[in-house]
């Protein structure tokens, strides 16, 4: 029998209580997954800090394993919307995503992103498939069910195809070793790689990395190695997107913003779905709805 | 029962299109060494001496080259009777051959004909080529396509072809009759044969599918208005050791480029020195 669970990165910086909301996305999987084992990764300090905001108990409840990695994080600036009309700057950590096959204590991990909340079961079928090493979203879709931004569906719009690091499933295995391997090497060497698959920005993003991972080790071309997780597209809340209600722990109520008319939003429900909650501060202001949903 | 490629090329200026059917030619016999190839010209001076041992046969165009002024694929209503083959696959000479087609003759031989009614962009993707079937949509024509097709000894591709005969031969007529909307003033081979195969109430009786290619900037989704209209304007391509990526994509199967300014000597001596290290005999 394996031992099977997710795994969680979380770095507070002074905008995010990142570790917070690890323990929400944690919480969930508990409610929602079978393969609910749960570690989170972080750092001594800020673990320290979230057993004594949010007290010891709840803390347990939501992590089996802590893995304390004190590492030097890169500078790495994001903008975050929060609505269409506001926006701030956080450093944004995760330099060390691609050792998480190393940190995780698991033999078959599912490494998820803290603002990606599971709803439903559907992942459960990752851990059971013996032929699946390495499995990832490749395609996403917002609220109203719209494709992103075509630089969100590739890497330029005449380039390779965007795949998603929020949900990242691995075994042990030689492929799976690969896969890390080639994601380090593209972080490493990752002005090369920006310029090679000309892939926009200045920030250093994972699914850039795992996008060109997963491009080389299917043969620069469209295969199966890494495997496309079949729940798809990867629905998402957008960061001009806000929360109205949660109802229960698979019922929410969205606005949704409409991206060439930002001045108009439509409600939007979401019922069953994994959800990856981008907007950051409205998970904040609903956090105590969200836990309550699921304790 | 024999099986074969077939192609159609004449001369023209630095003998692009010639060279074109050399690679052509020569990417089909390293991965299908076994399955002849016959290149159709409208003169058997238009093939350089120097190329002639490229291909298993070379026929002339029996009926003579129709019109000079037009494009020679203005006789492609006589491969029927060119053709020395029970089964005949017909590819455009701006294309290149990556992959084994064992499978696809498998499934090919147990139709009369097929065009592909869908085709991929460089990435694999499927999308809907716009631009190309404006007109056919605004006219009600079918939207096959036909830079690859096969076709059989029967009585049914024998109809094709001599419905064919006369619509490239008249095909000015044949707009006036049924291309209502956004004529083209020129020889459009693809709206022609689509033309055709509504004439003869063939629009939904074609099954079976040839997967292929296009290289094309209709067949992207792009952010940008100011395209060229050749793609190689745009995207980057390689070749090398019968590996081709565009834009770091590689590409396989049955790659259709589809543009006159692709091939370069470096692609045709890769080519021709493959075929010649690898001791096919033709």
């Amino acid at each position: 029998m394996s031992y099977n669970g997710c795994c969680f990165f979380a770095y507070n910086n002074s905008e995010i209580d990142y570790v917070q909301l690890a323990l929400l996305s944690a919480l969930y999987v508990k409610k929602h997954m079978k393969n609910n084992n749960t570690c989170l990764i972080t750092s001594d300090g800020d673990y320290n800090w979230l057993e004594s905001s949010l007290g010891k108990e709840l803390v347990e409840k939501a992590f089996d394993e802590v893995v304390i990695t004190d590492v030097k994080q890169e500078e790495n600036v994001r903008t975050h919307y929060d609505s269409p009309w506001t926006t701030f700057d956080s450093h944004f950590q995760n330099s060390n995503k691609h050792l998480v096959n190393e940190y995780s204590p698991f033999d078959k991990t599912l490494l998820l992103d803290i603002d990606y909340i599971v709803r439903n079961d559907n992942l459960d079928y990752l851990f059971e498939q013996e032929h699946i090493h390495v499995g990832m979203y490749n395609s996403a879709c917002d609220l109203r069910g719209d494709p992103p931004d075509l630089y969100e569906q590739y890497l330029n719009p005449v380039g390779v195809p965007m795949w998603w690091s929020t949900v990242v499933y691995f075994d042990r295995s030689e492929t799976s070793d690969m896969f890390f391997d080639l994601w380090a090497h593209t972080q490493k060497e990752y002005s090369f790689y920006k310029f090679l698959y000309s892939f926009p920005g200045h920030m250093y993003r994972t699914d850039y990395c795992v996008s060109v991972a997963s491009h080389l080790m299917n043969g620069m071309a469209d295969g199966d190695t890494i495997h496309k997780i079949i729940d798809g597209p990867m629905q998402y809340m957008d960061q001009k997107d806000d929360i109205v209600e949660i109802k229960s722990s698979n019922d929410w109520i969205f606005l949704s913003n409409d991206r060439n008319e930002p001045w108009k939003d439509i409600v939007s429900r979401n019922l069953h779905q994994n959800l990856h909650v981008m907007n950051k501060r409205s998970i904040g202001r609903n956090f105590d709805a969200m836990i309550g949903a699921v304790t | 029962m024999t099986q074969g490629y077939i192609t159609i090329a004449t001369k023209s200026p630095g003998n692009v299109q010639i060279e074109q059917a050399v690679v052509l030619a020569s990417s089909l016999k390293l991965i299908d060494p076994d399955r002849e190839f016959c290149l159709v010209v409208d003169k058997f001076d238009s093939v350089p001496q120097k190329y002639e041992d490229t291909f298993d046969s070379i026929v002339e165009l029996p009926y003579g080259h129709y019109d000079p002024t037009e494009d020679i694929a203005i006789n492609l209503w006589q491969l029927y009777a060119c053709s020395t083959f029970e089964h005949t696959m017909y590819i455009d000479r701006r294309c290149i051959v990556t992959n084994n087609m064992d499978d696809l003759w498998d499934n090919m031989v147990l139709h009369d004909y097929i065009f592909s009614k869908s085709v991929e962009n460089f990435r694999g993707e499927t999308v809907p080529l716009e631009y190309r079937f404006s007109t056919h949509e605004r006219n009600d024509i079918p939207t096959y396509m036909t830079d690859v097709f096969y076709f059989n000894r029967s009585e049914r591709s024998e109809q094709l072809f001599k419905m064919l005969d006369v619509v490239l031969k008249e095909f000015r007529r044949v707009y006036l009759k049924f291309i209502n909307e956004n004529r083209p003033g020129y020889f459009d081979l693809n709206l022609l044969i689509n033309t055709t195969l509504k004439m003869l109430g063939e629009e939904t009786n074609i099954h079976g599918h040839i997967p292929y290619k296009l290289l094309s900037l209709d067949n992207l989704t792009l952010d940008d208005d100011d395209l060229p209209t050749d793609w190689i304007d745009y995207l980057s391509s390689w070749f090398a050791n019968g590996v081709f990526k565009v834009n770091n994509h590689r590409v396989s199967g049955i790659i259709c480029y589809n543009s006159d300014a692709f091939l370069d000597e470096e692609i045709l001596d890769d080519y021709r020195q493959r075929v010649k290290d690898s001791n096919i005999r033709i």
